[in-house]
C-alpha cells in the first residue's frame, strides 16, 4: 500500500551546505496495517509523515501509495491526492477555531471536491462519542474531545492511509487510551492503514508492529551511532 | 460546505474586526448613496420642474430668481407685471405661437406654504412635471365662478390635515395673527402627489386672490372698470396693429391689476415636427437595434428641440413688445443653474465620498493583512486537509468581497435611511420630496465597484495565503 524507496530529504543550511534529515533505503506498510514508528526527538518523524502526505517533497527517491509515486505529482495533484486518500491527525489537533465540530469534519470533504456528506460526518462524530457536540466549536470542547474530532476529520474522505503525529502528546492521561482506541478501531472498521508516530511507550506497546526510525532512517542511525561512540569510545 | 460558507465562517470568527471593517466601508458607501440620491432627486425635480410650460413671462430682473420663484417657490417673487400682458397673450397676435397662457399671482403664504392665485386653466392646460395631466386625490379644480375656492397640494393637505370643505385663511406672513387676514377660502380639491414643488402649494382662484387684496394699497389692487376697458380695447383693436408700449403705458395707474408671472405653453410647429419625425424614421432605419422605449425617448427629445425652436422665436418678440417684462425659458435656466452650481457641488461630494470608500478599502486591506499572521496556521491546516493554494487564495479574496458587499449593503441601507430621515428637512428647504426607495441607477455601479475594490485590496493578503509554508506553519 505504502512503499518508500531510496527516500532522501535534506535542507540547505545558511552557509549553503546540505543538512541531511532522512535517508530511508526501503520501508513498506501494507493495506489496513497498523504501524507505530518510534524514535527520539529530532530524528525526522514529522518530516517523514509530511513527505508521505505530500506536504513536503523529498530531495530524491520514491513514495509509492497505491501505485502513485507522490513526488512525481505536481503540487496541486499532491493536494488533491492528500484530500482524497490520506487522513492526518496532528499532535495539536489543529481544528479550525471558527468552525463547529461538524463543520471541521465536513471541511475536508469540501477540499476533496466530493461534496459534503453531512450524514457521514455525523456518523463519524457519533462513533467517537461526540454526537452531542456536533455544533460546538473547539474552544467549547475539552482537549480529549478536540482530538476525537480530529480523528473523525481524518476519516471523513474514506482515506487509504491515516497518519497520526504524536496523537496523544497533548491529551490528558485519561483520554490518551480513548483516542488510541478510537483511532485503531475506526481505521480497522474502515480498512484504513494507520501509521502512528510517537515516543510514548504505553502507546507503542499496544501495536504488533513497532518500527524504530533510528533503524529505518540511516541519517538518524548514523547520529545514534555517533552518540554511542562518544559515550563508549573504547567499544 | 462550499468556499463561500468557509469564507463566511472565517469572517464570523473575527466578528469584531470584520464588523468594524464592514462599518468603515458602509460609512463611505452611505455617503456616496446619500449624495447620489439627493442629487438625483433634486436633479430630477429641477429638470422636471418646468416641463408643464415652455416660457415664463415676468418682471425684468434676475432670470434665475424669476425661475426659482415661479417654478420652485423658493425665492421672493420679482415685482409684478401688468395684467394686460396676460390678456394680450390670449389675443390673435400671439395665437400662432402661444398654445396657452396661465396667469399666476403670488406673495401670500398659508402656514408657510406658497399661495398661488391662478385660473382653472392651470390644471386643464398645464401638465404635471411627470408628463401626466393634473389629477385630484379628492374633489376637483375650482371654477371661474368659485371666487373663494382653493385647491391644496398633496403635502400641504397631509401636513395640515386639510380636507374638502375646510376653510383656510392666508396672508403675507403665512396666515399668522399679525396678518391682515381677509376672506376664508373653501377647499374644493386636493391634488394627487406630483413629486414637484406644487405638492406644497395652495392654489386659489385668481379673482378671489385679487378681491382679498382690495383693501390693500399694494400693487395688486384692482380697478375693474379699467380692467374691462383695457380688455375691450385689446380684444377689439390689437389683432393686427403692433403693440409697442408707449411712455403712457409705462406710467400706470395705481389701480391696475398686476400679476407675478404668466406661464406660457408654446405651439409646436407642424412643419418642424414633420421634418423631425422624418429624421427619426431615418435614424430608426439606420439603427435597427433601437427599442420602442428609445424611440419614444428620441421622439421626446426631438419634440423638446422643436418646442425650443418655437421658444427661440417667441422670446424676442415678447421682450420687444412688452417692455416691462422678460420671457425666460425655465428649462434652459434650470439646466444652466444645475450645471454650474449643483453639478459641481455633486462632483466634489462624490469625489469626497469615493475617497472615503478608498480609505475604508485600504483599512480593510490592513485589517485582513494583519490577521494573516495569526491565520498562517489556519491556512496551513486547510492545505494539510487538501486545499490547494488557489483554494485558500480564493477563500481570502471571498472574505474581502463578503466584507465589502456586507459593508456596501449596510451602507446603502444607512444612506437611504439617512436620506429618508432628512427628507422633512430637504422638503422644507428645497421643496423636494425624497423617499426611502428613491434609488439611483448609479447605485448599481457600487456593487461591481465594491467587488473590484475588494479583489484589489484582498489580493495582497490572498497572496500571503497562497505562499504559506504548510510544513513550517504546522509546527506546534
Amino acid at each position: 500500500m505504502l512503499e518508500l524507496r531510496n527516500l532522501k530529504k535534506s535542507y540547505k543550511e545558511p552557509d549553503g551546505s546540505e543538512l541531511p534529515i532522512l535517508d530511508v533505503p526501503h520501508w513498506k506498510v501494507d493495506a489496513g496495517e497498523q504501524v507505530v514508528v518510534i524514535g527520539p526527538s529530532g530524528c525526522g518523524k514529522t518530516t517523514l509523515l509530511h513527505i508521505i502526505a505530500g506536504i513536503l517533497k523529498p530531495t530524491s527517491g520514491h513514495v509509492l501509495i497505491d501505485g502513485w509515486d507522490i513526488p512525481l505529482l505536481n503540487e496541486s495533484e499532491r493536494d488533491q491526492f492528500r484530500a482524497l486518500r490520506i487522513g492526518y491527525v496532528f499532535q495539536t489537533f489543529n481544528l479550525l477555531q471558527g468552525f463547529t465540530a461538524l463543520e471541521n469534519v465536513m471541511i475536508g470533504m469540501a477540499f476533496a471536491g466530493k461534496g459534503s456528506d453531512r450524514a457521514r460526518a455525523i456518523d463519524l462524530l457519533d462513533r467517537v462519542g461526540l454526537k452531542h457536540r456536533l455544533h460546538h466549536k473547539p474552544g467549547q470542547m475539552s482537549v480529549g474531545e478536540q482530538q476525537r474530532v480530529s480523528v473523525a476529520r481524518a476519516l471523513a474522505n474514506k482515506p487509504k492511509l491515516v497518519l497520526a503525529d504524536e496523537p496523544t502528546a497533548n491529551v490528558d492521561v485519561g483520554n490518551q487510551q480513548l483516542v488510541i482506541d478510537m483511532l485503531r478501531n475506526s481505521c480497522r472498521e474502515e480498512g484504513v492503514a494507520l501509521i502512528i508516530v510517537t515516543h510514548a511507550p504505553q502507546v507503542s506497546s499496544q501495536f504488533d508492529r513497532v518500527d524504530r526510525l533510528t533503524e529505518i532512517n540511516l541519517v538518524a542511525k548514523k547520529k545514534v551511532d555517533e552518540i554511542e561512540r562518544q559515550l563508549h569510545p573504547a567499544g | 460546505m462550499n468556499l463561500i460558507k468557509i469564507a463566511l465562517r472565517s469572517v464570523q470568527h473575527r466578528s469584531l474586526a470584520s464588523g468594524l471593517t464592514a462599518l468603515s466601508i458602509s460609512l463611505g458607501v452611505a455617503l456616496v448613496v446619500t449624495v447620489l440620491v439627493i442629487n438625483g432627486v433634486i436633479g430630477k425635480t429641477f429638470r422636471q420642474g418646468a416641463q408643464g410650460y415652455d416660457l415664463i413671462l415676468g418682471a425684468k430682473g434676475s432670470k434665475l430668481q424669476l425661475v426659482l420663484s415661479t417654478v420652485f417657490y423658493n425665492q421672493e417673487p420679482l415685482p409684478p407685471i401688468p395684467y394686460r400682458y396676460y390678456t394680450l397673450l390670449n389675443t390673435s397676435r400671439y395665437s400662432a405661437e402661444v398654445e396657452a397662457a396661465i396667469p399666476i399671482a403670488m406673495g401670500d403664504r398659508y402656514q408657510g406654504a406658497p399661495v398661488i392665485g391662478t385660473t382653472p386653466d392651470y390644471f386643464k392646460k398645464l401638465i404635471r412635471p411627470d408628463g401626466k395631466p393634473y389629477s385630484f386625490m379628492q374633489g376637483e379644480s375650482f371654477k371661474n365662478s368659485d371666487i373663494f375656492a382653493a385647491v391644496v397640494g398633496y403635502t400641504t393637505a397631509k401636513q395640515h390635515r386639510i380636507k374638502l370643505g375646510d376653510k383656510i385663511r392666508f396672508g403675507h406672513n403665512g396666515g399668522t395673527r399679525d396678518d391682515d387676514l381677509h376672506e376664508a377660502f373653501t377647499v374644493v380639491g386636493i391634488l394627487d402627489h406630483t413629486g414637484s414643488p406644487n405638492d406644497r402649494a395652495v392654489f386659489v382662484n385668481l379673482e378671489g386672490f385679487y378681491q382679498q387684496h382690495e383693501g390693500d394699497e399694494g400693487p395688486l389692487k384692482v380697478d375693474y372698470s379699467l380692467l374691462e376697458a383695457e380688455k375691450d380695447a385689446r380684444l377689439g383693436g390689437a389683432e393686427d396693429a403692433p403693440v409697442e408700449e408707449t411712455e403712457a403705458d409705462e406710467d400706470e395707474t395705481p389701480h391696475e391689476r398686476r400679476l407675478t408671472a404668466v406661464l406660457i405653453v408654446t405651439k409646436e410647429q407642424d412643419a418642424q415636427v414633420a421634418a423631425t419625425m422624418s429624421q427619426i424614421d431615418q435614424m430608426m432605419e439606420n439603427q435597427p437595434g433601437v427599442s420602442i422605449d428609445e424611440t419614444q425617448l428620441i421622439s421626446k427629445h426631438q419634440r423638446r428641440k422643436v418646442v425650443n425652436t418655437a421658444v427661440t422665436a417667441l422670446q424676442p418678440k415678447l421682450e420687444g413688445e412688452l417692455l416691462e417684462a422678460q420671457a425666460v425659458a425655465p428649462v434652459q435656466e434650470i439646466a444652466a443653474f444645475y450645471q454650474d452650481v449643483i453639478g459641481n457641488i455633486q462632483y466634489i461630494l462624490i469625489l469626497f465620498a469615493v475617497q472615503v470608500i478608498i480609505v475604508a478599502g485600504i483599512g480593510m486591506m490592513v485589517s485582513i493583512y494583519n490577521s494573516m499572521n495569526e491565520r498562517r496556521q489556519e491556512i496551513a491546516i486547510m492545505r494539510a486537509l487538501g486545499a490547494r493554494r488557489v483554494t485558500v487564495m480564493s477563500i481570502i479574496l471571498l472574505e474581502s468581497i463578503l466584507l465589502s458587499l456586507g459593508g456596501g449593503i449596510l451602507g446603502v441601507l444607512i444612506g437611504h435611511s439617512l436620506v429618508w430621515g432628512l427628507s422633512p428637512l430637504i422638503m422644507e428647504y428645497s421643496n423636494v420630496m425624497v423617499r426611502f426607495w428613491d434609488f439611483q441607477p448609479a447605485e448599481l455601479i457600487l456593487i461591481p465597484g465594491l467587488v473590484a475594490m475588494a479583489s484589489v485590496v484582498g489580493y495582497l493578503p490572498a497572496v500571503i495565503a497562497y505562499r504559506t509554508d504548510v510544513a513550517q506553519s504546522l509546527q506546534p
